[in-house]
């Protein structure tokens, strides 16, 4: 690990104050800490944000504020949330190991990097082309081994999916992050998240997210989410997804899919929530699926996501 | 800076990027919490910290100021050993006993979870600590009867 300045700030604007271009901020550390050791960031000072007075869950009228530090197994057993969004709760149980939930926050969650097999290499950004790594690189998975990557929305310079659960039920219920900075502070739709750098997802390093704003009714309490990897626990999706069905329309959000949520605009059109069946869900799914671009390698993540959407949206009468 | 271990205050000198793990072993003598891989998959480094089942290789050591982390060798003796260390015991949940101090730990937060009713929800709590021997089948039996006995 190169060496570092460690700072740990008593309040949200002494941390502000530290935070620069050669600076990062520290929480749970999961993954930062192997970013480190593996050379992939280097940060001459840590701003360590983890025991700042964000950690908070707290209803605000018809909005679900969660603090940008508030540990991820903290969240999926606070009642309103399990009571609220369901989806969110499943989401984070499905989410790592027990050691990374009570370690990692919803904002580090959310901030992940990025990544595919070869982001981590030694050699990736040299050696071996990553976008990621080294910007104008180019990208080994493309043409290479391709079976995680994404198959959903412009096919980029990058084709690494983005790993987080817990986003793809927030961008269901049209969740934002709050983002404070030296010019004070803005709101960042989920949805447009990820549409960012994908590296830094748009958020500036002299900026910090403070906290998840959930929208609560009868959306956020219909939330469901599915998720299947190669092995039951401890492991990034090969497919996810997060459905809530209301009198008032269908929503649905895959991940696995893309270099972020990738809310199914095209099959949630196709969709009545008084009539859904396996057959009207395929039909839906093949729709949404017509401007993809699967590899040989992960054409079957279109088949799966066509199974885990019927899964969340057909069900037995109660 | 100052952290209690075991229920024992110490005040150490670390340098920022040396990891709980380090610390523990290499300045404290406490070579219970192994490190596998060092990157967070394998769950051999867990120990508690303020209650929570903690990674040592992925957490600063100067992060933990003021905090109170428990390993192995806080649980239990040889001649007194804790019900969880028992359990393993009884049940032969280990072969060759490196995963066993983080298995041991995680355990012991999963109970205290109360995630030790079913063999599902000890294997998805348990996911974290990686067994090479796969003594699976018997952690998940020292687990649940440990958390019966609780």
């Amino acid at each position: 690990m190169p060496p570092f300045e460690y700072r740990r700030p008593n309040s949200l604007g002494e941390a502000l104050a530290l935070l620069d271009p050669d600076a990062r901020a520290i929480a749970g550390g999961t993954e930062l800490v192997n970013w480190l050791q593996d050379g992939i960031e280097a940060p001459a000072r840590l701003v360590d944000i983890r025991r700042l007075p964000l950690a908070g869950i707290r209803r605000d009228g018809d909005l679900l504020r969660i603090g940008a530090v508030a540990r991820l197994a903290d969240i999926a057993r606070d009642p309103t949330v399990a009571a609220e969004i369901p989806g969110l709760s499943q989401a984070i149980g499905a989410s790592a190991s027990a050691q990374i939930r009570h370690m990692g926050t919803l904002a580090g969650n959310l901030l992940q990097q990025t990544r595919c097999p070869y982001f981590r290499l030694p050699d990736a950004g040299t050696a071996v082309p990553c976008h990621l790594r080294a910007a104008g690189t180019g990208c080994a998975a493309t043409g290479g081994v391709s079976r995680s990557a994404a198959l959903l929305g412009n096919q980029g310079p990058c084709i690494a999916t983005h790993p987080s659960d817990p986003a793809v039920v927030l961008a269901a219920l049209d969740a934002s992050v709050t983002v404070v900075g030296p010019s004070g502070s803005r709101s960042v739709d989920l949805a447009v998240l990820y549409q960012g750098a994908a590296r830094s997802f748009g958020i500036a390093r002299s900026e910090l997210i403070v906290e998840t704003v959930v929208p609560l009714g009868a959306v956020a309490r219909s939330s469901q989410f599915l998720k299947l990897r190669d092995r039951s626990s401890f492991d990034f999706a090969l497919v996810s997804g997060s459905a809530a069905v209301t009198e008032a329309g269908v929503r649905l959000v895959l991940g696995g899919v893309s270099w972020g949520p990738w809310r199914c605009h095209v099959a949630e059109r196709h969709l009545a929530p008084g009539s859904l069946t396996s057959d009207s869900v395929r039909e839906a799914m093949t729709a949404e699926f017509a401007t993809a671009w699967p590899t040989e390698q992960n054409r079957f993540k279109l088949e799966l996501a066509t199974r885990l959407a019927t899964r969340l949206l057909v069900r037995s009468p109660a | 800076m100052d952290l209690v271990v075991n229920g024992a205050a110490h005040v150490v000198l670390v340098e920022p990027r040396t990891t709980l793990l380090e610390l523990l072993r290499d300045s404290l003598g406490l070579t219970g919490a192994k490190q596998g891989c060092g990157h967070g998959e394998c769950g051999a480094c867990t120990v508690l910290v303020d209650g929570r089942p903690t990674l040592s290789c992925l957490r600063l050591a100067v992060g933990c100021e003021g905090e109170s982390v428990v390993t192995v060798e806080g649980l239990g003796t040889a001649a007194v050993p804790h019900p969880v260390q028992r359990a393993f015991a009884e049940f032969d949940a280990l072969q060759c006993g490196f995963c066993t101090p983080g298995q041991v730990i995680s355990a012991v937060a999963c109970i205290s979870s109360g995630e030790g009713w079913s063999d599902d929800s000890v294997r998805e709590w348990m996911s974290g600590n990686l067994c090479r021997c796969a003594a699976y089948p018997q952690i998940v039996a020292a687990v649940r009867a440990a958390a019966a006995g609780g």
